[in-house]
């Protein structure tokens, strides 16, 4: 069994939330528990507990215990041109959205996807382009928006991940620092900037996420 | 290659025809069916009700896509193993009509199955125990929990390939039979009697269907 622990520290919040998760395997599907947003500061609550069934590859089923609400994931691949296109399905039962993802794999660096929410009418687009194995560049497009989003990623050091990425619609550029340990589970720090009337003092968010088997 | 399929379906009351058109691509089959009256009464009185077309990856997914009624349709299949037996179910959400459905079957054995189809919405649920006797012989009783009621099925497969089915149920008393010939040259007929046992004059009605598959 797996279990991982997930806190999250949140400078203008200034309390902290951490997330359980217990997961064992069961055949060919993986159960899950999760406990998100528990809070001990001001008094112990548990907020949110979540059961998945997931079949890795094929399909995730989530139900939200409080809110009684399904989640289904489908996924699958089907050839085009003999490159595959990874096609996922998502549909939220309470809300009634529906969405579907395509991911078109041209090769080993280089994807086209296409996200569409069904009733929207709207269609987002995001290339992905992987640079000598260490850079990936990831433009998107949101057709209703009319609007770009830049994201670019680098590897340093083999276990950390140096991201930035900027939305020109609400002008937010969030960079973080990413890393995975075997030692220390892994941790990530970013920072939010709000660009609309020049730089200001960033939002700074840490996240941390120990593994471990029981 | 193209495969194409005629179905007609005929009863004292309505007829109907369905024709379907499949072309396979890479794996993927992309198909076009009508529906419209039958073409027993003349071609100038066919009224095409419904083109559906539909993409479909053979035993995980199919998209439909029904024109008239600009609703999309999605299944999707799979299958996963409980205490080693494989459960397999079928996930069916129309988008427009907002009806989601979980259909699923355990089988037990090679003998007995159980099945479960639920709906997400209060007592949708119908719960379905399939028995093979003697390889030949299926039992299956049936129980649904929105209006408390049972159906049974018994059907057996004759020597000659053909098909009998008893069914009755117990909501609508409606006691049916139905007898379906082995496939020949490239189709299948279907008659099926039903009487109603609750009605006094017990007049039984006749169904007649006809399937036709051919290549091109």
């Amino acid at each position: 069994m797996k279990a991982s622990l997930k806190a999250k520290y949140d400078a203008e919040k200034a309390t902290a939330a951490s997330a359980v998760t217990l997961a064992f395997n069961a055949g060919d599907v993986k159960l899950r528990a999760s406990l998100t947003e528990a809070t001990i500061v001001n008094g112990p609550s548990l907020n949110g507990l979540a059961l998945a069934v997931d079949k890795p590859g094929a399909f995730t089923i989530d139900y939200n215990v409080p809110k009684k609400d399904f989640r289904f994931q489908f996924m699958n691949t089907i050839k085009v041109s003999e490159k595959p296109l990874n096609l996922t399905y998502s549909h939220n039962l309470g809300d009634h959205k529906t969405i579907l993802d395509g991911t078109l794999v041209i090769d080993s660096d280089n994807k086209v996807s296409v996200n569409h929410v069904l009733g929207s009418g709207n269609c987002k687009l995001k290339y992905t382009y992987v640079h000598g194995g260490l850079t990936t560049f990831e433009p998107s497009y949101d057709l209703a928006k009319d609007s770009w989003d830049f994201a670019v990623s680098r590897k340093v050091y083999e276990d950390h991940v140096l991201r930035a990425a900027y939305q020109t619609f609400s002008q937010d550029l969030a960079v973080d620092w990413s890393t995975k340990s075997k030692l220390i589970g892994s941790y990530k720090v970013s920072a939010l900037f709000n660009l609309e009337g020049g730089l200001k003092v960033p939002r700074v968010t840490a996240e941390s996420t120990w593994d471990f088997e029981m | 290659m193209m495969k194409a399929s005629f179905r007609g379906s005929y009863d004292a009351d309505n007829s109907d025809a369905t024709g379907s058109v499949v072309v396979n691509a890479g794996g993927i089959n992309l198909r076009a069916s009508i529906t419209g009256d039958s073409l027993i009464n003349g071609p100038s009185s066919l009224n095409l009700n419904g083109l559906t077309l539909s993409v479909e990856n053979p035993g995980s997914f199919t998209v439909d896509y029904n024109v008239p009624k600009k609703d999309v349709r999605f299944q999707f299949m799979n299958n996963m193993m409980i205490n080693r037996k494989p459960l397999n179910f079928t996930y069916t959400h129309s988008v427009a009509e907002n009806k989601t459905l979980l259909d699923g079957t355990l089988l037990l054995d090679s003998n007995n199955k159980v099945s479960a189809s639920y709906g997400f919405k209060p007592r949708d649920c119908k719960v379905k125990y399939s028995y093979v006797y003697g390889c030949s012989t299926t039992v299956e009783p049936r129980y649904d929990f929105a209006d408390n009621s049972w159906d049974l099925v018994v059907s057996r497969r004759l020597p000659d390939d053909s098909v009998v089915r008893g069914s009755y149920k117990s909501s609508t008393k409606d006691l049916g039979v139905d007898y379906r010939t082995k496939s020949f040259a490239n189709g299948s007929f279907k008659v099926s009697p039903s009487v109603n046992l609750a009605d006094e004059k017990k007049i039984p009605k006749l169904t007649a269907e006809s399937i036709w598959d051919f290549e091109m």
